[in-house]
C-alpha cells in the first residue's frame, strides 16, 4: 500500500518537475532579456540536473518532505544537488520569497540595477530558487551550532554564501541558502585562461580575506566549495561545516616558536642526540604506548596543507591558502584532481615528490617532526613547479627540439603559486597580501579596461 | 531518561554564544573530557555499547603496527574497530605469526654451533653488565676514543671525561701495572679468562719503572682504587663480539634505545625525569635483558616513510613501509606516473598508455615506410608525452616491437624498456589480479559526484563511519555535464555502484580480498580499508565489463532492484548524539534512543536561541 502511494506521489512529483523544466527555460529567456552586460555571450548556465531526477532522489525528497512537517508549504523541493560531509543539499523553489526581505539575493540586486524603473516596481514573477541544506540528524547540536554561528558571523561578507535562515523540526535542522548559479569546475579546469584565473582567485581571496579577517579557518577550500560563475567573475564560498575559529584547541607547536628557540629545541631533542650517538637505523616500537599527536585534520584529501598532514597543533588560516594553491596548480597543470592522496601518508608523499626530501625535512622539523624516507622516487631537491606544469601539459621531453617554456603570464602565475604552496606556513602569503600581488592586481586592471571598452562602445 | 541532560552543558553553551567552544568539549563527542563524567547514567544501561564505543576515544595501545593512526583507515572502521577482529585481520595476523615463527626456527637451526651459544651467553652477561660500567679513557687517540665511547654508550655505559672515583673501568693503550692483590677484586678471574688479558700483562719490572717516574700514575691510582684496567684492544675485541650478529642478535635495535637514554645522561640533564620516564616507557627499563627486548622494536627494512616526534614523546605521525622493488617505478608509493592530459598525474592511466602504444606502433610503421622522412607529427606528439627530465619513475611502457626501433633515441635515464604490460612480469610473481591490486587500489579515489570528498574530521569524532555512509548513500550526482571526461563520469557511476555493495554483495568478494591482501602483504594498509578499497576495485572491474549501450539498462535494473530492497540497503554510520554506531541510518533515526534525544528540548535550547536570531525577516 505504502509503496503504491509513494509511487503515485513520485509520478506526481515527476510531472511537477517536468513542468519545472519549462519554467526554467522561460527564466533563462527572461534573464537574457535583463540584458546583463556580462552575459552578452547569451550562454546559459543551466545546470542540467533539472532534466532528470533519479528515482532514488525523488524517493529521498519525498521522505524528507514527509519527515519535516510543513517544509513543503515554504519550499518546493526540486532536486538533490549535492552531498556534503554532514549534509545533503537540495535545490528548491522559495515559495514565500515575496513575504520577506531578500537582501541576500545578489542576482536580484544586480538585476534591479539594470532594470528600467518601470520594471523595478513590478514584483518579479519568476520563481526564486534556494538551496536547502539538510544537516544529518546524527550531527550533534554543537556541530550544527558551530556551522550556523560562523555563517551568521560572516553574513556581512560578500562572496561568502549568506545564510537566509535556518530552522529545526525535532532533530532535523535545515539551513536555507541562496541557490547560486555556477559552472562546474570540471567544465573549465582544462582550458581556463590565465586572465580568467586572475579573476577566479581575486574572487576567492576576497572571500578568504573576509573569512580570515574574522579569524575563521574554512578548512575545506576546494573547487566544489567555491561556486564560481565565470560570466560574472563572481564566486561564493560555501560549506562551513568544517570551519573553526583560529585558536580552537591549540597546543604549543614548534612552528610557533622563534627560529632561534626552535633551533635550540631541535638541537637538544632526543633525535639530535641519537644522531650524535651515531645510531643510524630506523625502528619503532611494536607495542605503541605513547599517545598519538592530536590535531584537527579536517579537510579534503589532496587539499590539506603539509602542516595539517604533519598534525601541527597550532594551525592557522594559512592552511586555506595552501588549498587555494592546490586549485591554482590544478588549473595551471590542467590536471584534476592534481593530488590523488588515498590517505595522509600518500598526500605527504605526493607533496614530497614535488618539493623533494630536503624541503620536507625542514618542513617537518618546523613542527617538531623528523622526516625520514629512503624511497628512491623522491629526489633531494625536488622539481620546480615550472617543470611540473610543463610536464603535465605535455611540453617536456623533446631534447632535440627547441626548449619549451612557460609563457610570461604562466611564469607570473607560477611565481604566485610558489607563494601559495609555501611549505612554511609563516612564510605563506595571506589572503590580504595575495590581493595585492601583481597576479591578482592585474585582474582589477583587466576588468577596468573592459569597462572602459564598454564605455567607449556606449559613447 | 531526561536525566540524560548534561549538567555542564548549559555552562558550556553559554560561553559559546560568542565564541565557539572546541568541539572536544562537546559532551557527546567521544573524545570529550566531559563525556566520561557526564554520561555515567546512560552508560550503565548497556555494557555492550560501552565496549563498542571504547575504540572511538583515544585508542588504547593499538596492535596495528604499520599504519600508525591512519585516519583514512579509520573511515571504514566499523568492523575493524570492533572487539572481534575481522576475518581478514585474523588472516593477516596468522600470516604474520607464521612468518615470525619460521624466521626464528630458521635462526635456531643455524645456531647449532655450541660456540655461538657460548658467545651468546657471554653477550647476554655483558649486556647486563655494561649499563653499570663507567669508563675512563686514558692515553687513547682522540679518534678512536670518540668511536669507542659511542659504542659503549650505545650499550648503556658511561664515559667520564676526568679521572675520578666514579669510574669503574680505565681503558688504556699503555702497559698495565700489576694487580695489587689477587683477591676478589677481579671477577673476571672467576669466569672465563680472556686471553687478551694474559697477553698484554707486563712484567713487574715495567710497572716499577713507571712508578718511579715521579708523579702518581693514573693507572696505578686506578689499581689502588680497585678499578678495572683494560687494554684498549680488549675493549675493542669485546665490542666486536658484542656487536656480533652471527648469534642472531641485532644490536641496532637496542642501540636506539640506549642511544636515547645515554645521550640524555651525557647531557648531564638527568633532572629531566619526565623525558627519562618517557624513554623508559618507550624503550623499557634500562637494566633489562636486551636480548629479549629486540623483539619490541620493528625495524624499517624496505623503502619507508617514517615521520616521528623529535622528542619521541608522541607516537610517530606516519610510518609506512613498502616492499623493495627492482625498479622504482614499480614501487607502490605515490609517484608521478604516465597519465593522460587532464588526469591526476599520480595515477597511471592505462587507457592513455594503450593509446600511446598504438601511437608508437603507428609511428613505427610510419618510420618503416619513410625512414628518411622528417619527424612525423605523431612522433613529435609522442615526444611531448615524455616525462620530467631525469625523473625516470614515469615509466614509458611500450611494446617490445616498437621499442626496438626506438632504441637509438631513448634517453640514458629512461627506465628499463621491456615491461610489455603491467600485469605480466611482476616481481612478486603473483597472478595478475593479485599483483596489480595495490596499483588499482590507488586508482580508486574517494569521490562523490565526481569530486573529492572532505574527510579527516577528528575533533568531534564524528568519524568516518558517517562519512562513508554518506558517500555510499544513494547519490544523485548532478546529471552528465558537457565536457566531462569519460573517467569523471565513470567516477560518478562508481558512487552509485557502491551503494549496492555494502551489505548484500560483500560476501562473495571477501574471500578473494582476504587472499589478495594476504598475498600482497598489504600490512601497510589497514585491513578494513584495504578490503573496502578492494571491493571498490572489484566494482570497477565488474562495471567495466558493461558495454556502453548496456550500461543504461543495467543501471535501470540496479535502481529497480534497489527500490525493491530499499529496506535492506544498509547505511551504516555513527551518531554523535547517541554516541552509537549503527548499521542503518534510517533504522537508527527511528530508534527509541534517538527519538528520545530528538524530543528532549534540553538538547536543543542553545541551538534554538541561535536559530531564533536567524529567523527570516
Amino acid at each position: 500500500m505504502a509503496k503504491a502511494r509513494v509511487q503515485a506521489l513520485r509520478q506526481a512529483d515527476q510531472l511537477a518537475i517536468h513542468q519545472d523544466d519549462l519554467k526554467e527555460e522561460e527564466i533563462e529567456e527572461t534573464l537574457d532579456e535583463s540584458a546583463d552586460p556580462l552575459e552578452e555571450s547569451g550562454r546559459t548556465m543551466d545546470d542540467s540536473s533539472e532534466e532528470e531526477v533519479e528515482d532514488s532522489v525523488a524517493e529521498d525528497i519525498l521522505r524528507f518532505e514527509e519527515s519535516f512537517t510543513g517544509i513543503n508549504k515554504r519550499y518546493r523541493l526540486i532536486n538533490r544537488i549535492g552531498e556534503g560531509t554532514f549534509s545533503t543539499v537540495y535545490k528548491a523553489e522559495d515559495l514565500e520569497y515575496d513575504n520577506y526581505n531578500n537582501r541576500w539575493d545578489i542576482d536580484e540586486r544586480e538585476n534591479r540595477k539594470w532594470m528600467s524603473p518601470g520594471h523595478q516596481r513590478r514584483p518579479s514573477r519568476r520563481p526564486h530558487y534556494v538551496a536547502i541544506k539538510k544537516i544529518y540528524v546524527t550531527s550533534s547540536p554543537m556541530r550544527i551550532f558551530n556551522e550556523l554561528d560562523l555563517l551568521h558571523d560572516l553574513k556581512s561578507s560578500d562572496s561568502v554564501c549568506p545564510l537566509i535562515t535556518a530552522f529545526r523540526h525535532l532533530d532535523q535542522v535545515v539551513a536555507i541558502l541562496p541557490y547560486f548559479q555556477h559552472r562546474d569546475f570540471r567544465e573549465y579546469y582544462r582550458d581556463m585562461k590565465i586572465s580568467e584565473m586572475r579573476l577566479y582567485f581575486k574572487s576567492l581571496f576576497l572571500a578568504l580575506q573576509s573569512v580570515h579577517g574574522k579569524q575563521i579557518l574554512h578548512r575545506d577550500i576546494k573547487p566544489t566549495n567555491f561556486l564560481y560563475n565565470p560570466q560574472q567573475a563572481r564566486g561564493v564560498l560555501v560549506d562551513f561545516g568544517l570551519a573553526e575559529r583560529q585558536g580552537t584547541d591549540w597546543h604549543q607547536c614548534a612552528c610557533a616558536l622563534t627560529s632561534e628557540e626552535r633551533r635550540y629545541k631541535i638541537s637538544h631533542s632526543v633525535y639530535a642526540q641519537t644522531q650524535q650517538s651515531g645510531h643510524q637505523t630506523s625502528s619503532y616500537p611494536k607495542n605503541e604506548i605513547r599517545s598519538s599527536r592530536r590535531a584537527n585534520r579536517a579537510g579534503t584529501r589532496g587539499f590539506r596543507a603539509p602542516e595539517v598532514l604533519l598534525k601541527c597543533t597550532q594551525q592557522n588560516t594559512s592552511i586555506d591558502m595552501w588549498s587555494a594553491g592546490v586549485i591554482l596548480l590544478t588549473l595551471l597543470s590542467r590536471r584534476f584532481p592534481f593530488f590523488h592522496s588515498a590517505d595522509d601518508i600518500d598526500a605527504l608523499l605526493e607533496i614530497t615528490s614535488i618539493f623533494g626530501r630536503k624541503k620536507m625535512k625542514e618542513t617537518s622539523l618546523l613542527h617538531g617532526q623528523v622526516f625520514e624516507t629512503n624511497i628512491p622516487s623522491y629526489s633531494d631537491a625536488g622539481h620546480s613547479l615550472e617543470k611540473i606544469i610543463l610536464w603535465c601539459t605535455g611540453r617536456t621531453g623533446d631534447k632535440s627540439g627547441p626548449k619549451k617554456e612557460l609563457d610570461d603570464e604562466e611564469k607570473e602565475a607560477v611565481q604566485f603559486l610558489y607563494r601559495l604552496m609555501e611549505c612554511d606556513p609563516t612564510k605563506r602569503i595571506t589572503a590580504a597580501e595575495a590581493l595585492r600581488h601583481p597576479f591578482i592586481t592585474k585582474a582589477f586592471e583587466d576588468t577596468e579596461d573592459d569597462e572602459d571598452m564598454v564605455d567607449l562602445v556606449d559613447a | 531518561m531526561a536525566a540524560v541532560a548534561i549538567p555542564l552543558s548549559s555552562q558550556v553553551m553559554s560561553t559559546m554564544s560568542n565564541r565557539r567552544v572546541p568541539l572536544s568539549n562537546l559532551q557527546n563527542a567521544t573524545n570529550s573530557p566531559l563525556r566520561v563524567v557526564n554520561v555515567g547514567g546512560k552508560r550503565q544501561r548497556s555494557h555492550a555499547s560501552e565496549q563498542r564505543d571504547v575504540p572511538y576515544g583515544q585508542p588504547p595501545p593499538k596492535k596495528q603496527i604499520l599504519e600508525v593512526d591512519d585516519a583514512e583507515g579509520r573511515r571504514y572502521g566499523l568492523g575493524r574497530r570492533s572487539a572481534a577482529p575481522t576475518a581478514l585481520q585474523k588472516k593477516l595476523e596468522a600470516a604474520r605469526e607464521i612468518k615470525a615463527v619460521s624466521k626464528q626456527t630458521e635462526k635456531s637451526q643455524r645456531v647449532v654451533n655450541e660456540n655461538l651459544e657460548t658467545i651468546r651467553q657471554w653477550q647476554k652477561h655483558y649486556r647486563k653488565m655494561f649499563p653499570s660500567f663507567v669508563f675512563y679513557f686514558e692515553s687513547i687517540p682522540d679518534e678512536m676514543r670518540y668511536r669507542v665511547s659511542k659504542q659503549v654508550q650505545t650499550l648503556g655505559a658511561r664515559e667520564v671525561k676526568f679521572f675520578s672515583r666514579e669510574a669503574t673501568h680505565v681503558i688504556t693503550t699503555r702497559p698495565i701495572p700489576a694487580e695489587l692483590n689477587t683477591s676478589s677484586s677481579n671477577p673476571s678471574s672467576k669466569g672465563t679468562v680472556n686471553p687478551a688479558q694474559l697477553e698484554t700483562k707486563r712484567s713487574v719490572f715495567d710497572t716499577a719503572l713507571q712508578k718511579t717516574s715521579g708523579h702518581v700514575d693514573i693507572l696505578s691510582k686506578a689499581r689502588e682504587m680497585g678499578m678495572k684496567i683494560w687494554p684498549a684492544e680488549k675493549l675493542q675485541r669485546m665490542l666486536t663480539t658484542m656487536y656480533n650478529t652471527d648469534t642472531g642478535e641485532e644490536p641496532p635495535n637496542y642501540s636506539t634505545r640506549h642511544g636515547v637514554a645515554t645521550a640524555q645522561s651525557r647531557l648531564g640533564r638527568q633532572a629531566d625525569l619526565q623525558k627519562l620516564l618517557q624513554n623508559e616507557k618507550l624503550n623499557g627499563p634500562l637494566d633489562r635483558d636486551h636480548s629479549v627486548a629486540t623483539q619490541d622494536m620493528i625495524q624499517l627494512r624496505g623503502f619507508y616513510i617514517y615521520i616521528h616526534d623529535m622528542d619521541e614523546v608522541t607516537r610517530p605521525v606516519m610510518v609506512r613501509e613498502y616492499p623493495k622493488v627492482a625498479k622504482k617505478d614499480e614501487g607502490k608509493w605515490p609517484q608521478f606516473r604516465l597519465s593522460g592530459n587532464g588526469k591526476c598525474p599520480f595515477i597511471e592511466d592505462s587507457h592513455h598508455l594503450r593509446k600511446q602504444q598504438q601511437q608508437e606502433q603507428e609511428e613505427h610503421r610510419a618510420k618503416k615506410a619513410a625512414a628518411a622522412a622528417p619527424r612525423t607529427r605523431a612522433a613529435a606528439a609522442m615526444e611531448e608525452k615524455r616525462v620530467l627530465g631525469e625523473n625516470n619513475n614515469i615509466a614509458r611502457r611500450t611494446s617490445v616491437t616498437s621499442q626496438a626501433s626506438k632504441e637509438e633515441d631513448t634517453k640514458p635515464l629512461d627506465p628499463p624498456k621491456i615491461i610489455p604490460t603491467k600485469r605480466t612480469n611482476t616481481t612478486d610473481s603473483m597472478p595478475p589480479m593479485f599483483g596489480s591490486a595495490q596499483a588499482s587500489i590507488r586508482t580508486m579515489p574517494r569521490f562523490a559526484g565526481g569530486q573529492p570528498v572532505a574527510s579527516g574530521i577528528q575533533q568531534s569524532n564524528i568519524t568516518s563511519a558517517i562519512r562513508s555512509q554518506m558517500i555510499s548513500s544513494t547519490s544523485a550526482a548532478p546529471g552528465a555535464r558537457a565536457g566531462n571526461s569519460k573517467e569523471v563520469n565513470q567516477l560518478k557511476r562508481k558512487v552509485l555502484e557502491k551503494n549496492s555493495v555494502p551489505s548484500a554483495n560483500s560476501g562473495h568478494s571477501s574471500v578473494m580480498n582476504d587472499m589478495r591482501a594476504a598475498l600482497n602483504q598489504e600490512s601497510a594498509q589497514p585491513a578494513r580499508a584495504a578490503k573496502r578499497k578492494a571491493q571498490e576495485t572489484l566494482g570497477y572491474i565488474r562495471e567495466d565489463t558493461y558495454p556502453e549501450e548496456e550500461e543504461r539498462h543495467a543501471r535501470k535494473i540496479a535502481v529497480a532492484r534497489r527500490r525493491k530492497t530499499a529496506e535492506k540497503e544498509l547505511k551504516p554510520g555513527y551518531c554523535e548524539n547517541c554516541r552509537e554506531k549503527f548499521n542503518d541510518f534510517d533504522e537508527h533515526c527511528l530508534s527509541r534512543k534517538h527519538r528520545k534525544f530528538a524530543v528532549t528540548t534540553d538538547n536543543w535550547i542553545e541551538l534554538d536561541t541561535l536559530l531564533a536570531r536567524l529567523a527570516r525577516q
